[in-house]
């Protein structure tokens, strides 16, 4: 018949194109330069640093923007943009001298007005995140063209790592405040890093190129372009095939396959994360908090914390991947980390019975244990249904403590939910996590009085504690605030507002057949997404 | 009823739905638990006149009903309102995307129906035959199976086993192309995958309401009159069976497309096609209430028009609707 002729003539000619099409790859040009290319799972929401959150959007204001100063593998600050700082006496007037001969992308020099400006811009319209790190300046003046002064209000210890990027005061002076935290793009931002946005399309890629002037040196690379994925498996397959030459936050079933599957020219880097995960009690001792009383006595949380076997926890719901946890600093900070040794308290579900039996809470009929005012050990676990791991956790938490007399139920509710809870006191305990700076301080004032119905999560408070954070933010000696820092670990352990259940591990794997030089940094850290873009600066194609 | 009539009630019919489907899209994401401030500003650090000051920029600190008739007001003007994630017009973000959504659809769609029609009304011709019920099983095997699943299978046995095709994504980002002709045929080759899956998902229901729809035509008596009067096999098709076999087609193609808004989601995940449903997928994890209702207003209207022009052509194909 005719007609299926036809069809069959149509088919085979719609075969011979797709052919034709599949047999035309490889006809890109030669190309010379040397693009890296990152993949990535999350979009990059804007290239305005005002209002931008994620640390993907970071590492982009990372590579076109610069801090006055970086830091090296052992944290310790380093210069960067400022060439050398010193501080007076009174520890509250700080001097930078800046590097010369620095010019922004568009060729205008970089001078001392421009960090004036950015400092004094941000503290004046209280702007983004960046707020926090200006509001205690109280006058920024210009000594000369390559010199600054900053006098403070009172000392801070964690100066002079003002995680502020400088911007150029030429362009963003004109731009209106409530632009700039509103719909100011900044499309083609001008800063004075080793990249620049060139092209930027939302959800799918950001192309950077190398800064040719760039004060530190010029990067081997010509150009940094991250690429957004939907699809992990695709990403990590991407990679595989050389299409990207290294890949962030990689989840763990997909890096455990890339592991075993033992590529030699791919690196999967199990590196420590500055963020942990923790089981957080409700310690408001405030007639209007909502939660179970009983969780006010530290035998119970302490019992709590013995009953659960966090290794096995991390086996399961992160892959093994992970670190079990036990205080508020990670040790990715290894200067400010408190090693706990024998005062850790280690899986031991007999020690929890002991505790709770000491404490009168005695078994009941149901196998759940009842308080001496007949109240039974029954509790509330919140947890974020965005998080996966999370719900595995509570769910090997609930079968752990009754165990030991203790009953949970588990409730998963959205983050924004949880917020809201959090801040109205209702809840017992709830699982998430934090994201800590590189200096210690941010993630330990959120376990202060102070911070309670604003970044404290727990409503922890005890007056030495708070005494002790005061003290530190104003010790400039670091081995002296070290002391301190450790002793508000040990004191904030002890109280187990927190059970710390993980720290979390960064997963990322590369390719070492293209470049060399990736850089961990910190020492035990991450190649790439840190405030820290030294792989960028070193990476160089391999045999040049 | 004359034509003008005619439109003007469906046209106000389409109207009050689009209203409707405003109104509760609307208070749909209000009544959602979580104060949209907590997504605006992720740092609970900030003073009180800052916040004052975003709420004032989104309106929030306005209540329900006003902030309703300032949208709708905003509405009018083609103000969809700004995105709480990207801080910039829904109206610009979602116009992005259309391009590679509008192409990735518009592709699969005519093909499918291309292919499926052709396909369908061979199997009615030759109903019982080997060639229709394999043609029959395969269609119901393509029409049944999971879209995510499907996209799956073809990116493993074209991308990764046999790595004829690419992974994903429109076009690997700074590239330079020989030539325009290279930069075509790589656009086509990272459009391929994508667009086959999307046809395989759409053709088999093609296929099946064809075949379905021309054998019930085909018992009709005024075939069997036409073939008495001794009209060719071509004619018959062609002129008498055709035409009243494709009324179904039509009401297919428009209540597909809020289908194909779905299988869009999943699609365009599994290729990291930078469409609408990523946009969509992307808002909803973020929380970014104003461009997801930006989106299901297109989508609405999308929908609606889309049927509206069905009833219209369904006029213009079955005289019988005009009376």
């Amino acid at each position: 018949m005719r007609k299926v002729n036809k069809l069959a003539l149509m088919l085979v000619i719609l075969l011979a194109f797709s052919l034709l099409i599949a047999g035309c790859g490889g006809e890109e040009a030669q190309d010379e330069r040397n693009v890296l290319r990152i993949g990535y799972m999350r979009e990059i929401e804007s290239l305005n640093p005002m209002v931008i959150w994620s640390v993907q959007a970071y590492e982009v204001m990372n590579l076109n923007y610069n801090y006055l100063m970086g830091w090296d593998e052992d944290l310790v600050v380093t210069p960067k943009l400022a060439k050398s700082w010193d501080v007076d006496e009174s520890g509250m007037l700080w001097t930078f001298y800046l590097e010369e001969g620095v010019t922004w992308h568009d060729g205008e020099p970089f001078t001392a007005e421009d960090v004036k400006f950015t400092f004094e811009y941000i503290r004046d319209n209280e702007l983004g995140y960046f707020y926090d790190y200006v509001a205690s300046m109280e006058e920024i003046e210009v000594v000369d063209e390559n010199t600054v002064t900053i006098k403070t209000d009172e000392p801070i210890a964690w100066m002079p790592q003002i995680l502020v990027p400088i911007f150029p005061k030429h362009i963003w002076s004109e731009i209106d405040p409530a632009d700039a935290e509103g719909e100011f793009t900044n499309e083609n931002p001008v800063g004075t890093g080793p990249f620049q946005v060139i092209e930027h399309r939302k959800g799918e890629f950001t192309r950077m190129a190398v800064n040719e002037n760039y004060f530190k040196g010029r990067p081997a690379i010509d150009e940094v372009i991250i690429i957004i994925y939907a699809n992990t498996d695709m990403m990590v397959e991407a990679l595989k095939q050389g299409e990207l030459d290294v890949i962030g936050d990689v989840p763990g079933a997909q890096f455990k396959a890339l592991q075993e599957v033992g590529d030699p020219d791919i690196v999967a880097l199990d590196a420590d994360s500055p963020s942990f995960t923790e089981l957080s009690f409700n310690v408001w001792e405030d007639e209007a908090s909502k939660g179970n009383p009983i969780l006010l006595d530290r035998e119970v949380r302490i019992a709590i914390e013995y009953a659960l076997d966090r290794q096995e926890m991390i086996d399961v719901a992160l892959m093994g991947y992970g670190e079990v946890g036990s205080t508020l600093v990670p040790p990715l900070f290894e200067f400010w980390h408190l090693d706990l040794g024998e005062d850790f308290r280690a899986y031991d579900p007999q020690m929890a019975v002991d505790i709770l039996e000491a404490a009168g809470y005695t078994l009941g009929a149901d196998g759940i244990r009842v308080s001496p005012e007949g109240d039974p050990l029954s509790f509330t676990l919140l947890i974020r249904n965005e998080s996966p791991d999370n719900q595995k956790m509570a769910s090997m938490i609930k079968d752990m403590l009754a165990e030991v007399g203790i009953e949970i139920t588990v409730s998963v509710i959205d983050e924004g939910t949880l917020t809201d809870r959090i801040y109205d006191g209702d809840f017992d305990m709830f699982i998430w996590g934090w994201y800590v700076d590189v200096d210690p301080s941010s993630i330990l004032k959120v376990a202060t009085t102070d911070e309670i119905m604003s970044w404290s999560d727990c409503f922890y408070s005890n007056p030495v504690y708070d005494e002790l954070h005061l003290v530190q933010q104003r010790t400039l000696d670091r081995d002296q605030r070290r002391e301190l820092i450790l002793e508000m670990q040990r004191i904030f352990y002890n109280d187990s507002p927190y059970i710390m259940l993980s720290y979390d591990p960064e997963l990322m794997a590369y390719r070492t057949d293209k470049y060399e030089g990736w850089v961990r940094n910190p020492r035990t850290g991450p190649v790439l997404f840190t405030n820290i873009i030294d792989t960028y600066e070193e990476l160089r194609p391999i045999g040049e | 009823m004359n034509m003008r009539g005619y439109l003007l009630r469906k046209f106000i019919q389409a109207s009050i739905t689009i209203f409707i489907v405003v109104f509760m899209n609307f208070f749909l994401f209000r009544i959602m638990p979580g104060d949209p401030i907590r997504v605006l500003i992720r740092n609970p650090k900030i003073s009180a006149d800052a916040l004052e000051r975003v709420r004032e920029q989104f309106g929030l600190n306005e209540s329900r009903l006003v902030q309703f008739w300032i949208y709708l007001r905003d509405l009018f003007s083609g103000d969809l309102g700004t995105s709480f994630n990207y801080r910039q017009p829904v109206w610009d973000i979602v116009m992005e995307r259309v391009p590679a959504t509008v192409l990735l659809i518009g592709t699969a769609t005519v093909l499918s129906i291309i292919i499926g029609v052709l396909l369908g009304v061979i199997f009615a011709w030759k109903r019982g035959t080997r060639v229709d019920i394999v043609g029959l099983s395969v269609s119901l095997v393509l029409y049944s199976m999971p879209t995510f699943w499907v996209a799956i299978i073809m990116v493993m046995i074209f991308a990764v086993y046999w790595q004829i095709f690419p992974l994903g994504g429109m076009g690997m980002p700074g590239t330079f192309y020989a030539s325009a002709w290279a930069e075509l045929t790589s656009q086509l080759r990272y459009m391929f995958l994508p667009t086959i899956t999307f046809t395989l998902i759409l053709i088999g229901e093609y296929v099946l309401i064809m075949r379905s729809s021309l054998l019930e035509v085909m018992r009709e008596d005024y075939m069997l009159t036409a073939r008495a009067k001794g009209v060719n096999n071509r004619n018959l098709l062609l002129k008498h069976a055709l035409p009243n076999a494709m009324l179904p087609v039509v009401t297919l193609i428009a209540i597909n497309l809020g289908f194909i808004v779905g299988g869009t989601i999943q699609i365009e995940t599994v290729f990291s096609w930078p469409g609408l449903g990523r946009l969509m997928y992307t808002a909803l994890t973020n929380r970014d209430y104003p461009v997801l209702q930006g989106l299901f207003l297109l989508i609405t209207i999308a929908v609606i028009g889309a049927n509206f022009c069905a009833d219209i052509l369904y006029r213009y194909l079955d005289p019988r609707v005009k009376s």
